[in-house]
């Protein structure tokens, strides 16, 4: 694995003058040749440092990185940004204003056979017509394009991506992601790039890193860090998730709403917290007039849904018991769905995702399900790991 | 019936507003037309001009004028353009000790017109000046000092006048430049020269134009300096001709010259630094400092040397003639009139002129600036910036004839006075002006009017107090500039009406330099408010009076 | 909003006495000579009658324009110059009018308009002045012909061709020697590196301190300089037998037509006509005081002694706007 690794980062950290705690670190990871890796995290979480700590802008106080088997920073080893072969994307894009888009392109080339070299990186771009513009002459999805042709015109070992959506119109960053995508396949590029959008990062990465106040919090395949996160923060960064206290019993854990399977072995007694996403929870009208049953995320009748193999394993042990009687404090519609927040009796707050064809009036009473039986279960802030 | 009711109140909704707009065109137009009509005579009389007159003047006066002007023009262009760019890059890039102080301090050059630089400069280094008493002490025989007078000493002079225009906005410039452009570009794998060839220069490039071209156009009018250092350019020719003839077509004809010279650089100076606008942002985070390691002590000496020769030598010589006049006392001392109670009145007549100047201006300046901002209809206030590619002589000039012609009541009045000042200087009303309107979301002025406010209520009591600061900022910014006016104000003060410019210059001129140290040191005292304006936002407005 | 009523409050209270500033009731008078040669003269009349003056100092010429646009409604009563050319020039142009009184008529006739239109009050020749560190008597030029000899390159100094004076001076040359050869001998000067300064001032202060071994000037200048203390000297050129003579030209007076303030004026004239203004004239400014009985300073050559250009005061206004144009044909700064 490690003979692979494009990127590798030992240790590393980094302090700001005045800051009470590193921006970054102490912090490793490593990524193979050909990945894409996506860093996520909230604004002030140290992303774009580390991508500045790579790329050269900043020297690391601690630890080292290696790009391509060569140390590029540590204590004693210190490589200008110019000379680490790394290609960069800025977040509003740093396209040199007074050049042509041509120009731009073929700013890290040498000046002979670069014409050829542009053509060909414009016509990758799809922006073949563009070359003779200025950047201010462009709109924001033409500008990223150019500059990615630019970064990638040096044919770098590395490419570093800093927000690469964030300044582009919401319609727009679809399908941006979808031909940015498409051209790193092609191109089998070792990528990093740094976003705050979980959704931009599942659809992009091989691998995603979550960074919160400057540490590594979980670096995992998108898939894994949504079932299981690592941590609390992990799981409400990566989506929304609410946390319902319980008591570790003798075969279960035992909340409110019910028991979930106890697939591992935990002090009896113990309080701990099992993370619910809206779309696992399901409601039921408790008032007179109620909906006939159990409905799903898409207002079919149900009585459960499994939904995966591997929630389907544990069936047996059954729908976990229990009252799990609340009220319906709050509805929010969002295009197809609804979100609706539960208070359950003892206070607790449970989100359910509904079809938003479905009528579900506020202040009426409810009884609230889970359709998974082996939820993630956190003691503190940390999750326990599945056997 | 109701139906008519309905059509009336739906045609008074279309066109109610036009009575008003007109209104305020016809406002804006006179407005205009009366701050462009001395351009105007001036262009006209000079063109109108016979071609024998012509053929005279191309012979004998307007080739070497023409060369000695353009020469001087592109010599302190370059130089203020390389002082400029040096000094805003070491005070905004470099570990330059200090530079917190420097960088202030060094526009602070502004607060002493030129045309005292230049004079106290040449009490100092001239012939039989402080430079060659003090020599001739110490050594007991003379020693001789290059001379101050020429080409050379107007370069020095203007070049200490003139650099901080660029150097203000080349350190604007650097300041707002994207340092991710120059991270962009190392990481493409240039290094630092090649940076600062491809990518700082060039981005710099319009401002640096267009500061250069603040620079060039400035020589153009400046009379003071190129006076006091026996150079002749246009502007003096202008004036000699004007006090040392009757017949003032030739005068007229070469102020048309200089016009359209004046004109062309303006018009390519606005579209330089329009072009530039959109290579600047807020940026959000500053590069690293270049280590200037031993050049640390080097860079140290030129800012020092600048501040030496643009700040401390003309203050230092001017205490030192005040407190030499205060010492020993010359006999002719008396007849200069250079009591504290003259000083005072001096100064008298110089704040009046200069205050009610900005302040009629400002209030012209309103609609001129409203109609622009708010309808986008900017043609009349361009035709009334027109007054800045007029050197002071020829507003002078013009203004005279058409106030003999046309409003002789008002000639040599202090009216003409402060209307040659508004002339000259009006553009800076109207660019304080627009720019604090500007700041005004129209959502504003709308808001207020939906809670029941009629216009003027609206301007008074939304717009005006948001508008303030860059009204007393343009306040300043004329009353600075009016106050220390020379050219106009010579050749149009009413009988008795001297302002301290012209006392000084009048003293200064004969060689009495005790006597124009009072006057000097107070126009520089008056002056200080220049150092809020620096404050705010490092103008490069502010013209040195010439 | 304090902001704006303050500045418009500001407004009103500078604008306000702006109106006031305009001087009534006080004789206003355009002087072209140098502020301080001028000034105690006008002290001592203000003195001696109680009179208040306004002064305007400024180019004898400028004003001279201003006294001719201001007609027929003028705004200065009396007009101050250095030469008599310019005086007379108004005359011709009918600006001002005369005056003759008892006391005026005690100048002698040839200093003085005929018609009384305007008054000379003293008397100035044209001379050499030298640095005498830089010169001895021996190296002296004895005419201004030879200045225009190599020797001299770059070494004479002069003041403008705007300075009536030197226009005086011009016209002079011309009434005695004819167009033609004076226009050759202002292109040799200038071929041969004279340097033309802003005023006689300028002049007699680069001389004393050795900036120019030579200067062009009025005798009081360099009277002037040496009581500074400057080593300077003076040197009456052209004064041979056949030789042309050096100029004299009167510095003088007049009314303005239409003046507001005539019986002001008027005594304004007769009190430079009185002995203690003369004087003044004297011994202050070391000219020659034209009014019969007062001395000349002590040092001052005395017109007697010296030998004339036969010119004609009043000429010297009639040719003024032709020497102007020869001036302006030559280029000499």
């Amino acid at each position: 694995m490690a003979t692979e690794a494009v990127i590798e980062i030992c240790d590393l950290v980094k302090r700001f003058p005045n800051a009470p705690r590193p921006a970054l670190g102490p912090l490793s990871l490593a990524i193979k040749k050909g990945d894409l890796l996506a860093v996520v995290g909230p604004s002030g979480s140290g992303k774009t440092t580390l991508l500045r700590l790579i790329a050269g802008f900043e020297c690391p106080d601690e630890g080292s990185v290696v790009i391509d088997g060569r140390t590029v920073a540590d204590a004693t080893h210190w490589v200008e940004p110019e000379d680490r072969g790394v290609g960069m994307v800025f977040q509003d894009y740093a396209l040199f204003p007074h050049l042509t888009v041509a120009q731009n392109i073929a700013f890290g080339l040498p000046k002979r056979d670069s014409r050829a070299r542009v053509r060909e990186l414009l016509e990758l771009v799809g922006l073949a017509e563009f070359s003779q513009r200025y950047p201010h002459e462009l709109s924001g999805g033409e500008q990223q394009r150019v500059a990615l042709a630019r970064s990638l015109a040096t044919d770098p070992k590395v490419l570093l991506l800093d927000e690469p959506f964030s300044n582009l119109d919401a319609d727009l960053r679809p399908k941006m992601r979808a031909e940015l995508k498409l051209l790193l396949q092609r191109l089998n590029c070792t990528t990093v790039f740094v976003t705050h959008d979980r959704e931009e990062a599942f659809e992009l990465a091989d691998q995603v890193a979550v960074l919160n106040a400057g540490q590594l919090e979980q670096i995992d395949f998108p898939e894994r860090l949504y079932r299981e996160p690592a941590t609390r923060f992990v799981a409400e960064f990566i989506g929304q998730a609410d946390f319902l206290a319980g008591r570790v019993r003798e075969n279960c854990i035992e909340t409110e709403i019910g028991c979930f399977a106890k697939l591992v072995p935990l002090p009896h007694g113990a309080l701990v917290h099992v993370m619910l996403r809206p779309e696992e929870i399901e409601l039921k009208d408790l008032t007179p007039n109620p909906s006939p049953v159990f409905t799903d995320g898409r207002g079919r009748d149900v009585l459960v849904r499994p939904l995966s193999q591997k929630d389907a394993a544990p069936k047996r042990l059954g729908v976990p018991e229990g009252r799990g009687e609340g009220l319906i404090v709050s509805r929010r519609y969002r295009g197809g769905v609804q979100l609706i927040t539960v208070r359950l009796s003892s206070g607790e707050a449970l989100r359910s995702l509904q079809p938003a064809g479905a009528h579900w009036p506020l202040a009426a009473r409810v009884r609230v399900r889970a359709k998974t039986q082996t939820p993630a279960v956190f003691v503190g802030e940390a999750r326990v790991p599945r056997l | 019936m109701a139906f008519s009711q309905a059509l009336a109140r739906r045609t008074w909704a279309r066109w109610g507003g036009a009575p008003r707009r007109a209104l305020l065109t016809l406002t804006v137009g006179s407005i205009a037309g009366a701050i462009a009509l001395p351009l105007g005579v001036t262009f006209w009389y000079g063109v109108s001009a016979g071609p024998a007159l012509w053929a005279t003047l191309w012979h004998v006066r307007l080739l070497p004028l023409l060369g000695n002007t353009l020469a001087l023009a592109g010599a302190v262009t370059a130089g203020s353009l390389l002082l400029g760019v040096l000094l805003a890059w070491l005070v905004e890039r470099t570990d330059l000790p200090g530079r917190k102080i420097f960088g202030p301090l060094l526009t602070a050059t502004l607060v002493i017109p030129c045309y005292l630089i230049a004079i106290w400069h040449v009490s100092f280094w001239g012939p039989g000046g402080l430079l060659a008493r003090g020599l001739e002490a110490i050594f007991s025989a003379s020693v001789s000092v290059p001379s101050i007078y020429g080409f050379l000493g107007v370069w020095l002079i203007l070049v200490m006048a003139t650099y901080p225009y660029v150097y203000t906005l080349a350190r604007a410039a650097l300041r707002s430049l994207d340092p991710q452009l120059e991270e962009a570009a190392r990481s493409l794998g240039a290094r630092r020269l090649t940076i600062f060839t491809r990518v700082t220069l060039p981005l710099l490039a319009p401002a640096l134009a267009a500061g250069g071209l603040l620079a060039a156009v400035y020589v153009l009018s400046d009379y003071g300096v190129v006076a006091a250092l026996r150079y002749e350019t246009f502007t003096t020719a202008i004036y000699k001709q004007l006090t040392g003839r009757y017949d003032q077509a030739p005068a007229a004809a070469l102020s048309t010259v200089l016009i359209a010279l004046t004109v062309l650089l303006l018009v390519v100076q606005q579209r330089l630094w329009g072009r530039g606008r959109h290579y600047y942002k807020a940026s959000q985070k500053a590069l690293p400092l270049v280590r200037l390691g031993p050049w640390k002590w080097i860079a140290l000496g030129s800012v020092g040397l600048v501040l030496l020769l643009g700040l401390l030598l003309p203050v230092g010589v001017s205490l030192y003639w005040l407190l030499e006049g205060l010492v020993r006392s010359n006999p002719s001392a008396v007849l200069w009139g250079a009591s504290f109670p003259d000083l005072l009145r001096y100064a008298w007549h110089s704040l009046v002129s200069a205050g009610g100047a900005a302040s009629l201006g400002l209030l012209l300046a309103w609609p001129l600036a409203y109609r622009a901002v708010r309808y986008g209809q900017r043609g009349l206030t361009r035709l009334a910036q027109a007054g800045q590619a007029l050197p002071g002589v020829l507003i002078a000039l013009a203004l005279a004839f058409l106030l003999h012609r046309f409003v002789p009541s008002l000639y040599f009045t202090v009216w003409a006075l402060i209307g040659a000042y508004i002339v000259r200087f009006f553009s800076h009303a109207l660019q304080a002006t627009e720019a604090g309107l500007a700041r005004v979301p129209v959502r504003l002025e709308e808001a207020a009017r939906s809670l029941g406010h009629p216009t003027l209520s609206v301007w008074r009591r939304v717009t005006l107090p948001l508008v303030a600061p860059s009204l007393a900022a343009g306040w300043t910014l004329i009353f600075l500039n009016a106050l220390r006016e020379l050219p106009a104000t010579l050749l149009l003060r009413p009988p008795g009406f001297d302002t301290l410019p012209v006392r000084l210059w009048i003293a200064a001129g004969e060689g009495f330099y005790a006597q124009a140290a009072g006057p000097a040191l107070l126009l520089i005292v008056l002056s200080l408010p220049m150092l809020y304006l620096l404050r705010v936002g490092d103008r490069p407005e502010v013209r040195h009076g010439d | 909003m304090s902001l704006v009523k303050r500045s418009l409050l500001l407004a009103v209270l500078l604008l306000a006495p702006t109106t006031l500033a305009q001087p009534s009731g006080e004789l206003i008078i355009y002087s072209g000579r140098s502020e301080p040669l001028i000034v105690p003269v006008i002290r001592l009349f203000q003195q001696q009658t109680g009179v208040k003056v306004t002064l305007q100092s400024g180019s004898a010429t400028a004003l001279a324009n201003l006294v001719l646009q201001e007609q027929p409604n003028p705004r200065a009563d009396v007009f101050i110059a250095n030469d008599a050319g310019t005086l007379e020039f108004l005359k011709l142009k009918g600006a001002l009018q005369p005056y003759i009184s008892e006391k005026t008529r005690a100048i002698p006739e040839q200093f003085r308009a005929r018609d009384g239109s305007w008054l000379g009050v003293s008397g100035r020749s044209r001379v050499l002045m030298y640095n005498t560190k830089l010169l001895k008597p021996e190296e002296l030029p004895t005419s201004v012909f030879e200045l225009t000899d190599p020797k001299w390159k770059n070494k004479i100094a002069m003041a403008t061709t705007r300075n009536e004076s030197v226009v005086a001076w011009v016209t002079a040359l011309r009434l005695t020697k004819g167009d033609e050869f004076t226009k050759e001998y202002l292109f040799k000067l200038k071929a041969n590196g004279i340097v033309t300064l802003n005023g006689h001032t300028d002049v007699r202060k680069a001389v004393g301190r050795g900036e120019f071994p030579l200067g062009l000037v009025n005798h009081y200048y360099y009277h002037l300089e040496l009581r500074d203390g400057s080593p300077v000297g003076v040197l009456y050129p052209d004064q041979g037998p056949t030789d042309l003579g050096v100029l004299v030209n009167a510095a003088g007076a007049a009314i303005v037509k239409n003046a507001k303030r005539t019986k002001e004026a008027q005594l304004f004239l007769d009190f430079l006509a009185s002995p203690q203004a003369q004087k003044l004239f004297a011994e202050l400014n070391f000219e020659y005081p034209l009014l019969p009985g007062v001395p000349t300073a002590p040092g001052v050559r005395s017109l007697e002694t010296i030998k004339l250009m036969p010119v004609r005061l009043d000429e010297l206004g009639k040719e003024l706007e032709k020497t102007l144009k020869l001036l302006d044909e030559v280029g000499l700064g």
